[in-house]
């Protein structure tokens, strides 16, 4: 995408343009107000190049610290020590080069600059600095505005996609019409644990239409879903498959995209444990990593991580571009072989931490409205 | 009518039994749950007819009846299919899908009761011979899986068998895929009155001869019924005659 932030071109146009105007400029003024002298286009040459050097060494660190995602109030005390460090450090690199280049003369100009007109010079680098600073990130929250526009777009059409597909992709209709077969002979070897399927298939065919219509949801929620979900599994793989669930209830309320960690399991059981006539074990862990910053979730199942180059799967991919777009570069989704057991797939799922409970003040009621399972 | 259920679900196997029930002339003779147990038990328990899943741990439903000599009659359950069933040619095949309505199910019986009681059990010896070596009969079937399509062929509608490596290319209505074995093992299994060794690449069936015509050195040049031509060699020549002047 052709924005400012990834135009090197546009900033290298921008700095040699203005600091070569600013140099230009600086020696038009002495020529109007001093007198003119030869040596004042080596020096403003000198300015040029240096103030060039500093700022450039500025949007190094700039970049390399993240200062863009700053909010206003973190940036501007550190502009102002950049910038201070600039003035002061462009004159004493001027000054040196100036003496350098006089004592190479074999004439030199007679009379010296006195110190205070470096004073001078160093106050006027702190102003452009200010306005170089404010050239620079001007653009690039402009940038980081279209670029949220523009996620905020993407997201209503993935949302709208993930809606359009709706059950087809979500609930695997292999996966649905074998559990509605398995329950209907189940009706007739023990009905109540059939009317218990029934509840798990309706909650999970209820949760997989209704979630488009929100974004995430609390982590223990979608732990039921994947009960439900195993459950039915169960029924259908037997003695087949054996899984455990271990989370943290400290992560319970972390929210989460809907259908991920389903997903995550359904490729388990799809690419793991369904093939093989043995079956297989299933393990998923949830936590929050020691400062309660990230979600953490493993998914350990046997089988074999065999991707194919250049193809990965709907599911994945779909919950991948999810995250994606929800919380930017600081989700990940990997998939691995573990070699401890052996024959072990290992998805781990990393997310940064947010909950309702921290973005709105604690409310029992609300937390509790949010569990209970819609009626009807 | 003895059918084998095979599906990895037990529960789907007590439901498809549950469903039998109302057929009386139906028995069922056993049960596997994925295509390693059927294949065990099709040559033990040498049924009629498979109510087979597709989706299996291990080989797949297809899979098994490719590595099948011949394919018994065929009702395939499935959950969900869309791509798997559009691939296939129509014949001998039916396809229920689960849960499985009643009236389908009759229906799909119905259908294999006819193929049952047609052409192939005349000939299908039910005498107590080692079941590994008796020649394959002219109504025997095989199952083909070419690429993405599959087909269930009489031996009868196969013009000619043709090497191709360590596989054999069979040569039936507009289609020529090639099947997983080699012209030695169906050499040895065919009905050496119905499919005759032409020479070292080819076997041809007897009954799709269109014309025979004298060749250099004695030999014997045959056009069979689709204008494909073979050439008989000399040594074969002399044994294609006799057996036609018996």
């Amino acid at each position: 995408m052709a924005s400012i932030t990834t135009r090197p071109r546009l900033y290298w146009q921008l700095q040699l343009v203005s600091w070569s105007l600013y140099g230009l400029f600086g020696g038009v003024l002495v020529t109007i107000f001093g007198r003119f002298s030869v040596y004042i286009i080596p020096v403003e040459v000198f300015v040029t190049v240096t103030l060039i050097g500093l700022s450039h060494l500025l949007r190094q660190y700039v970049r390399r610290h993240g200062w863009v995602r700053l909010p206003v109030l973190a940036l501007l005390p550190r502009l102002l020590g950049a910038h201070l460090l600039i003035a002061i450090l462009s004159q004493v690199i001027i000054g040196l080069l100036v003496m350098l280049l006089f004592s190479l003369l074999p004439h030199p100009p007679r009379g010296s600059m006195p110190w205070t007109q470096y004073l001078g010079y160093a106050l006027n680098t702190f102003f452009v600095m200010w306005l170089w600073s404010t050239i620079y990130f001007g653009l690039h929250y402009l940038d980081n505005y279209k670029q949220a526009d523009i996620d905020k777009w993407k997201l209503a059409a993935a949302v709208q996609e993930a809606e359009m597909r709706g059950l087809k992709a979500q609930i695997n209709p292999h996966f649905m019409f074998n559990g509605l077969n398995n329950i209907r002979a189940l009706v007739l070897e023990n009905p109540a644990r059939a009317r218990d399927m029934i509840t798990h298939l309706s909650d999970l065919l209820r949760y997989s239409i209704q979630l488009n219509s929100t974004e995430k949801v609390p982590l223990a929620r979608e732990l039921e879903i994947v009960r439900h979900y195993l459950e039915l599994e169960a029924l259908q793989l037997e003695e087949r498959l054996h899984y455990t669930l271990a989370v943290d209830p400290a992560a319970h309320e972390v929210l989460i995209p809907p259908m991920t960690l389903q997903q995550l399991v359904e490729n388990a059981i799809k690419h793991g444990i369904a093939p093989r006539p043995g079956g297989g074990e299933i393990h998923l862990s949830a936590q929050l990593d020691a400062e309660g910053q990230h979600l953490l979730v493993t998914v350990r199942n046997t089988g074999r991580y065999q991707p194919v180059p250049g193809y990965e799967g709907v599911g994945l991919r779909n919950a991948r571009e999810r995250l994606q777009l929800l919380f930017g570069p600081a989700a990940s989704l990997r998939l691995s072989n573990d070699a401890d057991p052996a024959d072990t797939v290992l998805a781990e799922l990393r997310l940064p931490s947010t909950s309702l409970t921290t973005a709105l003040p604690r409310v029992p009621a609300l937390t509790t409205a949010f569990d209970e399972h819609p009626a009807g | 009518m003895n059918i084998l259920l095979v599906d990895d679900s037990r529960l789907a196997r007590t439901e498809l039994r549950h469903l039998l029930q109302a057929f009386p002339d139906v028995n069922i003779v056993g049960e596997a749950r994925h295509a390693e147990e059927a294949r065990a038990q099709i040559q033990a328990l040498q049924p009629e007819l498979l109510l087979l899943d597709i989706h299996m741990p291990g080989a797949n439903g297809f899979e098994l009846l490719a590595s099948l000599e011949t394919a018994p009659q065929v009702i395939f359950t499935t959950a969900y299919d869309e791509y798997a069933l559009q691939a296939f040619e129509v014949n001998a095949l039916d396809y229920l899908l689960k849960p499985v309505q009643e009236a389908r199910l009759a229906a799909a019986l119905a259908k294999a009761r006819a193929q049952l009681a047609g052409p192939g059990t005349v000939e299908a010896s039910p005498l107590p011979e080692e079941p590994a070596s008796a020649p394959l009969s002219a109504q025997d079937q095989v199952f083909v899986k070419d690429g993405d399509r599959c087909w269930f062929v009489r031996l009868a509608d196969i013009r000619l068998f043709e090497i191709n490596g360590s596989y054999t290319r069979i040569h039936f209505e507009g289609h020529r895929p090639l099947i997983p074995r080699t012209l030695q093992q169906l050499e040895s299994r065919l009905d050496p009155k119905v499919f005759f060794r032409a020479n070292r690449q080819q076997i041809i069936n007897l009954k799709c001869i269109a014309n025979i015509e004298p060749w250099f050195s004695n030999s014997l040049r045959i056009t069979l019924s689709d204008g494909q031509e073979v050439e008989v060699s000399r040594q074969q020549s002399v044994r294609f005659r006799e057996l036609l002047s018996l």
